[in-house]
């Protein structure tokens, strides 16, 4: 299992990243271009569509073909239209037709849209639920997991690193920002919000970085444990 | 008056549960859920883990000794009826030598393989139930049953049935605007976009939309 790494870790240059042992990342097109560039191997390029709507942008989709064909990530994302499915399968067929990109399904889906989507590649990525309570989030994927259509295909999760979720379903990659999160939200602990308050925040990177290479390693091992290699 | 024994204990022994003290300086938090597996494990197995201790005080002829790491033990030794212990005692030794010494011992402890643990537990659930199993080991019967079939993987265990979601996640409010308010509007997103978002920002970002709107 890849668990790319998302979010800025501003601070430290993608070397010292790369340093680090970060090898997957998931750069937004829309508001991390530079650092997509620089980043090579192992590189999820993210239309940043849900960012970019809620600063009211639009995101050019002729623009971020050419910076694929530029960068040339491992994959991309497609350019996804928050809450409208048939728009989102109209940008994935034009689109495809000029770069290969990774179709999403919403959890607002239909049956018939989900299928549709499933059958048209062989990597494609689950979204929309991150902001879900975790019990519908297992509803919803118990039920994407149900198509026989997904056995065998390569998904991705957006935004979701939870255990809970991660140890269910045999996703190929998912990607968050908690690496991130524990150091904005220091878990409660006093040594935490002591260390928060005095230290630059860089200095704690390295710790939640090194805990995601750990856990994407119990988790890839969990699930050859299982039976399911990716 | 407290004096100096003759026959301080030093190295290993056994001592009565009279003769133990709490550590005042204990730093371990308390859980009665622990605390109450831990009183199962001994009524089941009897202590067997030792207790590290140093020598305080001869008082009236007995020698006391203060606990340096099983304090919790203590407690639920009294509890479980038990006379005496194992131990194995520092003798006299500075407080700061037990206090290294509790830390030591307690914060030492590797982080457990979560694959390897949760084998283990299969292997304990297919002998013994979980609810038994749940008075004495630090996990809930849930947890364990969770830890052995998070080692399985059946595809027929997903619902085929499709859950009610909200079709969209947004609140949407439509409403007209003149050119000139529609430019005001872009203009503020403009400033949002080019500001540090802090909460105190984005409330003045709110109020900067309102007043112009308002006005506009």
């Amino acid at each position: 299992m890849k668990l790319y790494f998302a979010g800025a870790f501003t601070g430290y240059k993608v070397d010292k990243l790369q340093s680090l042992g970060m090898r997957n990342k998931l750069y937004s097109f829309h508001h991390e271009k530079n650092l997509a560039r620089e980043w090579g191997k192992g590189l999820l390029l993210d239309s940043g569509a849900y960012t970019a709507s809620t600063k009211g942008v639009v995101i050019d989709m002729d623009e971020l073909n050419e910076f694929i064909l530029e960068v040339k990530p491992d994959h991309s994302i497609q350019l996804d239209v928050i809450g409208d499915s048939k728009g989102t399968w109209e940008n994935y067929k034009k689109q495809s037709k000029v770069v290969e990109v990774l179709p999403v399904i919403h959890s607002n889906y239909t049956k018939s849209e989900i299928a549709r989507v499933l059958e048209s590649s062989d990597y494609i990525c689950l979204g929309a639920i991150n902001y879900l309570p975790v019990v519908k989030v297992i509803e919803w994927l118990d039920y994407m997991f149900s198509f026989p259509q997904i056995r065998g295909k390569k998904i991705h999760l957006l935004g979701i690193m939870s255990r809970r979720i991660l140890t269910r379903y045999p996703v190929y990659s998912a990607d968050s920002s908690s690496a991130l999160s524990a150091i904005r939200y220091p878990a409660g602990t006093q040594i935490g919000k002591y260390n928060q308050r005095t230290k630059h925040y860089t200095t704690f990177y390295e710790e939640p970085i090194k805990e995601q290479l750990e856990y994407e390693q119990t988790l890839t091992e969990l699930w050859q444990k299982k039976g399911i290699t990716f | 008056m407290a004096k100096k024994g003759n026959n301080i204990l030093k190295g290993w022994g056994d001592l009565q549960v009279t003769q133990l003290l709490k550590a005042p300086w204990n730093y371990k938090g308390e859980s009665s859920k622990l605390s109450s597996k831990l009183l199962n494990g001994l009524k089941e197995n009897g202590q067997i883990e030792t207790m590290l201790v140093r020598w305080i005080e001869n008082t009236d002829g007995i020698d006391y000794y203060e606990v340096a790491n099983g304090n919790h033990r203590l407690d639920q030794l009294n509890a479980a009826g038990i006379d005496a212990v194992h131990v194995f005692s520092l003798g006299e030794c500075s407080l700061n030598k037990a206090k290294k010494l509790a830390i030591l011992l307690n914060e030492t402890r590797f982080k457990p393989d979560e694959i390897k643990l949760a084998e283990t537990i299969r292997d304990l659930l297919g002998e013994e139930h979980h609810d038994i199993l749940a008075q004495t080991l630090p996990f809930d019967a849930n947890e364990m049953l969770d830890m052995k079939n998070m080692l399985d993987f059946d595809w027929s265990q997903f619902s085929g049935k499709a859950p009610k979601m909200a079709k969209n996640r947004h609140q949407v409010i439509t409403f007209e605007l003149s050119e000139e308010q529609y430019q005001k509007w872009r203009t503020c997103l403009e400033i949002m976009n080019t500001t540090e978002k802090t909460k105190s920002e984005t409330h003045a970002f709110i109020n900067l939309v309102e007043s112009r709107i308002s006005k506009g």
